[in-house]
C-alpha cells in the first residue's frame, strides 16, 4: 500500500512538472556573444562584437564584448559570426488563435468580442512564426465585420495563455470598407462610416459621463452598460484602434473620422493600394502607417508600380512598419515582407528592420517591454546569420522571455 | 518605333534562319542552328567582308525535304517589294559588363558580341563591327536570362507564338523580372516583349504522367511493362527473322502504349507533379527499373528520400519555400523543408528552382510570384544551397532539365544572346534588372519603361525625390487637437 502511495506521488510530481507554465520554470541565464547587435533603441545604437546577458527572462545587460564580464553560471551562446536582432513584432495577425472563429458575424458591429478567448498556445503556425524570428503578435479578429472586437497582444511562445498574453485588450479592430461589403448583404462604405460614427459617439458619451462622475463633476450615476464599458479604454488611451483601411477615400476617412474627430490612437493596418497618396496627412499627425500584406500598387493611370512603403517613406513618413496579415502571408515571412518593401523602393535597410521591430511595438504601446534590446526589457530576440531582411539569412535561434523557443539545431523547421 | 524595328529585325532573323517560326522545333532545325553557330567561328573577325547573303544560302543547302516546312522563307522571298532583299547581319555588342556566364568563371569588363541573335564571341579584345548595336554596361553585372519553370500566363502554351500577347504588361513585367525563357509544361518558349519571332523554343520533350492515386500508379507500371515486353519480343522476332526463322511469330501490335513506348525508348521524358514521399519513392523505383527519364515538379518531401532520388537520376523542379506543414499524425519527417533544394543538390539530383506562384500577379501580394525568381533562389541559399548552385538552378540547370541547354541557360559562344543586365549581384534584394536582351534584341530597358524606372533610378534624375500626388498644392486647415473638435455635440 505504501509502495503504491509512493508511486502515485512520483506520478503526481511528474504530472505537475509536465504541465508547469513556461514562465514558472526558472529560465536559464544566458550570455550571448554576437557579431552585431541591432539594439533598435532610441539612439539607434548598433553594437559590433557585442554581448547580451539574460536572466529571469529579462535583458540584464548589453554592451561590448570585454566591457561586460560573463558572470558564473551563465550559459554562453557563441554567435560571434551573426547578428542579434530584437524579436520581430507583427501588429496584424490572425494565427495565434484557432483560425476558425475569426469572424463572429452575428452583428455588423461587435464591440466586446475578445480574441483572448481564442488564443491557442503552441499551435503549428506559431511554431513556424518562431522559426522566422517573430516573437510578439497582435492577434486580432477578422475584418468580416465593421467593428469586430478586441485584439490580444501575445508572445508567440508559452505553454499557456497566461504565460503568453502581454495585454488584453490589445487593440480594437475596425474594418472600414472591403471585407464587410462582401460578408454582409448590401452594406456599403457610407453605411459603415455612419455605423462607426454612431457607435463611437455613444461610447464616447458613456465614457465622458463616467469620467465626469468619477471626477465628481456630476452627482448622477450614469449607469453601467457592458457594451460601452468595454470601449472606455479606447478614449483613455489604454489601447489603440487597429483599422483595416486601404484605398484613398477609405484611408482619408480613417484619418479624418477616427483620428481627428474621435481623437483615437489609430494604427492604420494595410495602408495599401493608393493610400500612400495621403502620406502628407499621416506625416503631419505623426501617425503610424503599417504596410502589408500587399507591398506594391500598380497605378494603371500612369503605369507605374509603386512600393507602398517606399512611397510613404519618400514623403517623409518615419513611423512606418510592416505587417503580414497572417495567414494571408505566412507569419514566418514577416521579414520577407520587408524585403519586398525594400525591393520596391524603400531604400533604407535599417528603417525596414525598424519597421519590423521598434515601430510596431511603439504603435501598440508595448515598447517598454519589446521591440528593442535594452536592459530591463523582455529577452525576446532572434539570432540571425545576417540581416533578417535578406532572404539568404537564417534565424538560428529565437528566444522568448529568456527561453529558447526555437533552435534550428533541435528542430530544423527553417522555412 | 523601337518595336517596329524589333519586329522588322525579327522578320529578317526569321527569314535568314528560315525554319524556326514554324512552331515545332524539329531536330532538322536544330542542325541548321548548329551550322550557323559553327560558321562564324573563323571569319567573324572581319564580319564586314562576309557575303551578306550567306545565312540565307544555308537553309537552302539543306535537303529538299525541308521545303515543306520552311514556309516563312518562301513567304519572305515572295515579298521582295516590302522587304529589302538583302538580309543584313545584325550584330549586338554588350560592352564592359561583369559577366557571370554560369557555365564558367566570371569575366570583368569583357564584351559579348552576338550576330543574328546568337553569341559569336566573348572576350576582352573583341572587334566590334561598325554597324553593331552597342550597349555599354560598364560596372553592371551580366547574367544569362532567367528560366521560369511552370510559368502560366506569361507566354501562351498552345502554341506559344499564336497565343501570346507580345505587347502585354505581364510579358513586360516578366522581362523586367529577368525572365527570358518560360516553360509551360508543354512548351519551352522565349519571353520576348514585342517580338513574336523570338518565341518558339522547344515543344517535343515531355510526356505528362500522373501518380497521384494507386490506380494511376498501377496503370502506369503495367503499361511500361507491356511496352518493355513488346519491345523485347519485337527484338527477338526481328533477330529470328534475320536468322531465317520462318516460324517466328510477330508480336501483336500494341494498343494504347504510345506514351509508354516513347518513355522506354527515351524519346521523351516523363513529367510528373509529385510531392509525397510515397510517390517520389515510386517514381525513383520506376526510373531505376525501366530506365526512363523523369522530371518531378514539386518534390516537396524529396529531402527525406534524396538519396534514392539521386541514385535513380531523377531531375526535380522545386519550390524552396512551399510552406506546407508536416503531418502530425505521421511519426516521420513530412512536409516541405527549406533545406529541400540543398539536400537534393547534395545527393546529386539535378534541380531547377521556381517560385511558389506560377505567373505574374498585379494584385500586390509581393514576393511569391515569378517577378522575383532570384528571391526564391535566395531562399534556397537560406536552406544551405551554395549561391552559385542557386543561380545555376534558375538558369543553366533549368535549361538542362528542359532540354534547351543547347540554346539558353548560360553565356557561351553558340548560344542565344539572352542576357539580363543587373545593377548588383543577382541574389541581392536591392538588385533590379536594368536591361533584358532576348536574341540580341533589347526587350526591356528599365529607364525607358515607366513601371520600375522610378525605383532606384539608374542615372541621377533632376526630378525631386518625392512624387507629387496632389494635382494642386495641398492646402488645408491644420489638424484639430485629437478629439477636441466635437466632444459633446
Amino acid at each position: 500500500m505504501n509502495r503504491l502511495f509512493a508511486t502515485l506521488i512520483v506520478f503526481a510530481i511528474c504530472f505537475v512538472g509536465n504541465f508547469a507554465k513556461a514562465n514558472d520554470v526558472p529560465a536559464h541565464r544566458f550570455a550571448i556573444e554576437a557579431g552585431k547587435i541591432l539594439t533598435m533603441d532610441d539612439a539607434d545604437t548598433i553594437i559590433n562584437n557585442g554581448i547580451l546577458l539574460v536572466s529571469d527572462g529579462k535583458i540584464e545587460a548589453i554592451g561590448k564584448q570585454g566591457d561586460i564580464a560573463i558572470p558564473d553560471g551563465y550559459e554562453v551562446v557563441d554567435h560571434r559570426t551573426g547578428w542579434l536582432v530584437p524579436g520581430l513584432v507583427d501588429c496584424h495577425n490572425h494565427i495565434a488563435g484557432s483560425l476558425s472563429d475569426l469572424n463572429d458575424g452575428v452583428y455588423l458591429t461587435n464591440p466586446g468580442l475578445r480574441t483572448l478567448d481564442t488564443v491557442e498556445p503552441r499551435n503549428e503556425n506559431l511554431e513556424n512564426a518562431l522559426s522566422g524570428g517573430v516573437t510578439t503578435v497582435l492577434l486580432i479578429p477578422g475584418s468580416g465585420n465593421n467593428m469586430s472586437g478586441f485584439g490580444t497582444i501575445t508572445k508567440t511562445f508559452g505553454n499557456d495563455v497566461d504565460a503568453m498574453v502581454m495585454r488584453s485588450p490589445g487593440s480594437l479592430k475596425i474594418a472600414q470598407a472591403g471585407n464587410p461589403e462582401r460578408y454582409w448583404y448590401r452594406v456599403g462604405r457610407r453605411f459603415m462610416n455612419w455605423n462607426l460614427r454612431q457607435t463611437l459617439t455613444k461610447a464616447q458619451k458613456y465614457h465622458d459621463d463616467w469620467a465626469d462622475y468619477e471626477k465628481g463633476a456630476t452627482p448622477d450615476d450614469p449607469g453601467y452598460d457592458i457594451v460601452w464599458n468595454d470601449l472606455r479604454g479606447l478614449f483613455d488611451g489604454q489601447f489603440p484602434v487597429s483599422v483595416h483601411t486601404q484605398i484613398y477615400q477609405v484611408y482619408m476617412s480613417t484619418i479624418t473620422m477616427l483620428r481627428d474627430h474621435f481623437g483615437l490612437d489609430v494604427v492604420t493596418d494595410h495602408s495599401t493600394f493608393d493610400s500612400y497618396k495621403l502620406a502628407p496627412l499621416i506625416k503631419e499627425r505623426n501617425m503610424y502607417a503599417i504596410v502589408g500584406p500587399r507591398q506594391f500598387h500598380f497605378d494603371r493611370y500612369d503605369r507605374t508600380i509603386n512600393g507602398c512603403a517606399a512611397r510613404f517613406a519618400e514623403q517623409g513618413v518615419t513611423r512606418l512598419g510592416i505587417n503580414t496579415d497572417a495567414p494571408v502571408i505566412a507569419q514566418e515571412d514577416l521579414a520577407y515582407q520587408a524585403t519586398m518593401a525594400c525591393w520596391y523602393g524603400w531604400n533604407d535597410h535599417y528603417a525596414a528592420i525598424k519597421g519590423l521591430t521598434r515601430i510596431p511595438a511603439e504603435s501598440l504601446g508595448v515598447i517598454d517591454r519589446v521591440g528593442s534590446l535594452e536592459a530591463g526589457k523582455d529577452a525576446d530576440f532572434g539570432l540571425w546569420t545576417g540581416s533578417p531582411v535578406d532572404p539568404r539569412s537564417v534565424c538560428n535561434m529565437t528566444m522568448v522571455d529568456g527561453h529558447v523557443a526555437y533552435d534550428k539545431q533541435v528542430k530544423r523547421r527553417t522555412r | 518605333m523601337r518595336t517596329a524595328i524589333a519586329l522588322m529585325a525579327g522578320l529578317l532573323l526569321a527569314s535568314t534562319f528560315g525554319l524556326d517560326t514554324s512552331g515545332g522545333f524539329s531536330s532538322r532545325a536544330g542542325e541548321t542552328w548548329d551550322e550557323v553557330a559553327t560558321k562564324p567561328g573563323e571569319p567573324d573577325s572581319q564580319p564586314a567582308s562576309q557575303p551578306a547573303s550567306q545565312p540565307t544560302t544555308e537553309p537552302s543547302s539543306q535537303p529538299s525535304t525541308q521545303s515543306a516546312e520552311s514556309q516563312p522563307t518562301s513567304q519572305a522571298a515572295s515579298e521582295p517589294a516590302s522587304q529589302p532583299a538583302e538580309p543584313e547581319d545584325l550584330y549586338f555588342a554588350l560592352v564592359g559588363g561583369i559577366i557571370h556566364p554560369v557555365s564558367g568563371s566570371d569575366l570583368r569588363g569583357a564584351t559579348i558580341l552576338s550576330k543574328n541573335g546568337r553569341i559569336i564571341e566573348i572576350g576582352h579584345r573583341v572587334e566590334i563591327p561598325e554597324d553593331a548595336e552597342r550597349l555599354d554596361v560598364k560596372g553592371f553585372h551580366v547574367y544569362p536570362g532567367l528560366i521560369a519553370c511552370e510559368g502560366r500566363g506569361i507566354v501562351g502554351s498552345n502554341p506559344p507564338e499564336d497565343s501570346t500577347n507580345v505587347f502585354g504588361t505581364i510579358l513586360r513585367l516578366a522581362n523586367a523580372g529577368g525572365i527570358t525563357t518560360v516553360f509551360t509544361r508543354s512548351n519551352s518558349a522565349k519571353a520576348s516583349y514585342g517580338n513574336i519571332e523570338n518565341i518558339p523554343l522547344r515543344s517535343d520533350l515531355f510526356e505528362s504522367i500522373r501518380v497521384n492515386s494507386p490506380q494511376k500508379k498501377r496503370e502506369l507500371r503495367e503499361k511500361l511493362e507491356q511496352a518493355r515486353d513488346y519491345l523485347r519480343q519485337m527484338e527477338i522476332f526481328t533477330r529470328a527473322k534475320a536468322e531465317g526463322d520462318e516460324d517466328a511469330k510477330k508480336p501483336d501490335d500494341p494498343k494504347g502504349l504510345e506514351q509508354a513506348m516513347k518513355l522506354i525508348k527515351k524519346e521523351r521524358t516523363a513529367y510528373v507533379s509529385a510531392n509525397q514521399k510515397q510517390e517520389l519513392i515510386f517514381l525513383a523505383d520506376l526510373a531505376s527499373e525501366f530506365g526512363i527519364e523523369i522530371v518531378i515538379y514539386g518534390a516537396q518531401e524529396g529531402w527525406s528520400v534524396a538519396d534514392r532520388l539521386g541514385r535513380a537520376g531523377i531531375k526535380a523542379i522545386v519550390v524552396p519555400r512551399r510552406q506546407s506543414g508536416s503531418d502530425p499524425r505521421l511519426n516521420q519527417p513530412t512536409g516541405n523543408n527549406i533545406e529541400n533544394a540543398s539536400i537534393l543538390y547534395e545527393h546529386g539530383v539535378a534541380i531547377a528552382i521556381t517560385t511558389r506562384g506560377s505567373g505574374i500577379s498585379l494584385v500586390g501580394l509581393a514576393g511569391a510570384d515569378m517577378q522575383h525568381i532570384p528571391m526564391e533562389a535566395a531562399f534556397a541559399v537560406r536552406g544551405g544551397l551554395p549561391e552559385s548552385a542557386a543561380i545555376e538552378a534558375i538558369t543553366l540547370g533549368a535549361a538542362r532539365i528542359l532540354g534547351i541547354d543547347d540554346r539558353v541557360g548560360s553565356i557561351e559562344v553558340g548560344k542565344d544572346a539572352d542576357f539580363i543586365v543587373t545593377d548588383g549581384l543577382l541574389l541581392d534584394f536591392y538588385t533590379s534588372v536594368q536591361w533584358t536582351i532576348v536574341n540580341g534584341d533589347v526587350v526591356y530597358n528599365k529607364e525607358d519603361e515607366s513601371l520600375f524606372a522610378h525605383i532606384r533610378p539608374r542615372t541621377p534624375t533632376t526630378q525631386p525625390a518625392t512624387y507629387k500626388f496632389w494635382p494642386r498644392p495641398f492646402k488645408h486647415q491644420p489638424p484639430p487637437e485629437p478629439g477636441a473638435a466635437t466632444r459633446r455635440p
